[in-house]
């Protein structure tokens, strides 16, 4: 373990995490209004909304305490002009706007769950301190992430400093630290992705037998990740081949995975009484009094326009801008998404992952030389992406084009669940591209440049929200 | 010359600890060099600003056309040691001039504004004018690019009394979407708005 790791383990990772908690202004992390609404909710009636709630979305939205919350932090004002702030002394702007916060209903619930249970242990603190509460919580995810992530790079065959690099890049990384930092459901899908993905990485590379306890760990996390959010669903395509592959080289008994099919019981009681009592495996809430007035989102959706469109503009929107609003969603857009890095920092992350692209095209090649079809470490990196991005892809065509989006609102964060794999890519590319006596330069440039890159997202934080 | 600076350079030599630490201090002062920037070179901050445009990032509302029309926006800072503003412009990119001119119309400070539009927000920067808290301002636009014509968007409701904007001579009881910029004599004064600040975004009642 080099000297860096053991300074982020050491107390300063955690400072950071922290100072991020309350350096960003209440309700100003991407949806936090809407998540926060979904824990009151399980602490108000003390259960999941029903079938009712869903009917009427409209009790979904009504929270009083979080609306007056919202006035009086002046969240919609801040929120909607990029160049506002210091809401201390502006006093004569006022919003009496609405929020909808029914929108995250329609995620499983166990994020909440956990919400609601810090909620409940606020007791009589304001709304407030209770979301500085939650936010808080979710330091325990971002330590599991970190803890997988250094588990994974452990049996890695790369140097210390690469290791070290490869840690970097996952757990410093500004964007998933500044969204880890808000109430939000993702911080415990990356971290349910993560573990996922680590463990069942450790099960496809093992070569001795592996322990029980192992298979129900992994069923432990899958739980977790599929109990949160349904973008954890395509990283199964992986855990999938990789007991495929175990079943193949008889590596893995029936008993075991009936064990490991066992612990997911979790999963699969939650979703078969989800398709019997909603008739669907992720209950979506509708507004039964005003749907057409509030669902209507002139930003994004073109009304009336989409039936004379050619199918083409459908395929180029999927391109653009989607792809270019998910790199810089998920490299740096702070704030409410209003607080951009510049674009040469987008462009770096993009030569980075090139680099990684070719790096796993040559070693794809070797691989093919030597009559060596398949690659674990390759298959790691390229099976999450692209199911999730499948995934994506599939979210579109179902659910945008029927309806008329020619915006396809993507935000960075979802594509957090595949954290790891990317920088791994980024790593692979330099292990394969670069000769091994620059790789030390190359590793610590990067070291540097992520704690460059913390320290620069941080100072846009503060200009954004304080100055 | 040159031989007797070859000389000297030679003749320093670095201990391998010494070197270390100048590599070290290198390395720290670039990471932390956002943060030196912003503390000790920029340490800019705002009062307020008069007029929030009323959608998600897009504005919706009123515009001016800068060059076909004529905008005076005046204000009173509220600080000493102003320094810029910062201003959202829409409509195609061009050109703009802007004038800073005080009470008695004299041209306090003048510039131009590259790729002024767009819904972008352009930041002008200029040496601070000390000493001028309570005193009138006005600032002026000029279109450089007319066919391209830049638009302002502006408020239809009073957000500042102590504010006017002029639109072809008529007055309008609202403001532009802009920011004054003030700079904090040192770090001193600007660590300590900042952190007042700070402190009173976590404490709510």
């Amino acid at each position: 373990m080099t000297k860096i790791v053991k300074f982020i383990k050491k107390w300063k990772y955690l400072t950071i995490f922290v100072f991020l908690v309350f350096l960003i202004p209440p309700f100003q992390s991407p949806d936090e209004p809407a998540h926060l609404r979904y824990i009151e909710f399980i602490t108000e009636y003390k259960s999941l909304p029903s079938k009712y709630t869903y009917k009427n979305a409209e009790l979904l939205n009504q929270s009083e305490e979080i609306q007056k919350a919202i006035n009086e932090t002046e969240t919609n004002i801040i929120a909607k002009n990029p160049n506002y702030h210091n809401i201390l002394e502006n006093e004569d702007i006022t919003s009496d706007e609405q929020n909808v916060l029914h929108y995250v209903f329609n995620h499983p619930p166990l994020y909440y769950i956990w919400g609601a249970l810090i909620f409940w242990i606020g007791g009589a603190l304001s709304i407030i301190q209770k979301i500085y509460l939650i936010r808080f919580s979710n330091i325990i995810f971002v330590l599991i992430t970190f803890y997988y992530s250094l588990r994974f790079v452990k049996n890695l065959k790369i140097s210390e400093l690469a290791k070290t690099a490869l840690v970097s890049l996952v757990n410093l990384w500004p964007m998933y630290l500044f969204v880890s930092a808000g109430v939000n459901n993702d911080v415990l899908l990356t971290t349910a992705s993560i573990s996922t993905l680590v463990i069942a990485y450790e099960i496809f590379t093992c070569r001795k037998k592996i322990k029980i306890s192992k298979y129900l760990e992994l069923a432990l996390w899958i739980n977790v990740g599929m109990l949160t959010k349904a973008h954890f669903a395509p990283l199964l395509l992986f855990v999938g081949y990789v007991f495929l592959d175990k079943l193949l080289t008889k590596k893995v008994k029936i008993k075991e995975i009936v064990i490991f099919i066992a612990g997911l019981i979790p999963t699969i009681i939650y979703f078969v009484s989800r398709f019997f009592i909603y008739g669907t495996l992720y209950p979506t809430p509708s507004l039964s009094k005003f749907s057409s007035e509030v669902v209507v989102d002139s930003g994004y959706k073109l009304v009336n326009i989409c039936e004379n469109l050619p199918i083409l503009s459908y395929v180029k929107v999927l391109i653009y801008p989607r792809l270019g609003l998910i790199l810089q969603n998920f490299v740096g857009n702070f704030g409410w998404l209003d607080t951009r890095v510049p674009l040469i920092v987008v462009f770096i992350f993009i030569l980075f992952c090139g680099i990684g692209g070719l790096g796993v095209f040559k070693k794809l090649l070797r691989n093919l030389n030597d009559k060596k079809l398949i690659d674990k470490n390759i298959l790691f990196i390229l099976m999450p992406i692209i199911s999730l991005e499948v995934f994506f892809v599939y979210l579109y065509l179902k659910t945008y084009i029927p309806q008329c989006y020619l915006y396809f609102p993507v935000q960075g964060r979802y594509y957090f669940p595949i954290l790891l794999p990317i920088m791994y890519l980024i790593v692979m590319g330099i292990e394969y591209l670069f000769p091994s006596k620059w790789h030390k330069y190359a590793y610590s440039g990067i070291i540097i440049m992520i704690i460059y890159y913390l320290i620069y997202s941080i100072s846009l934080i503060l200009q954004r929200y304080y100055l | 010359m040159k031989k007797i600076l070859n000389k000297n350079k030679k003749s320093i030599k670095y201990p391998k600890n010494q070197k270390k630490i100048l590599l070290y201090s290198c390395i720290g002062l670039f990471i932390l060099s956002p943060l030196i920037k912003l503390f000790f070179f920029d340490r800019y901050y705002d009062k307020e600003q008069f007029f929030v445009s009323d959608s998600n990032n897009y504005e919706v509302g009123l515009f001016a056309e800068i060059g076909n029309q004529t905008i005076e926006q005046s204000f009173l800072a509220r600080d000493n040691n102003i320094s810029g503003f910062d201003i959202q412009f829409s409509g195609s990119k061009a050109f703009i001039r802007w004038k800073l001119i005080d009470a008695e119309q004299k041209i306090i400070n003048e510039g131009e504004i590259k790729n002024a539009g767009e819904g972008r927000i352009s930041k002008i920067r200029f040496e601070p004018i000390k000493n001028v808290s309570g005193d009138k301002f006005s600032l002026i636009f000029i279109d450089l690019d007319e066919e391209n014509g830049v638009m302002i968007s502006y408020s239809n409701k009073e957000y500042c009394n102590d504010c006017l904007l002029i639109i072809d001579g008529n007055e309008i009881n609202g403001n532009i979407n802009f920011v004054p910029v003030y700079k904090a004599n040192d770090f001193f004064e600007f660590s300590k708005i900042l952190f007042e600040r700070i402190k009173n975004t976590i404490i709510v009642d």
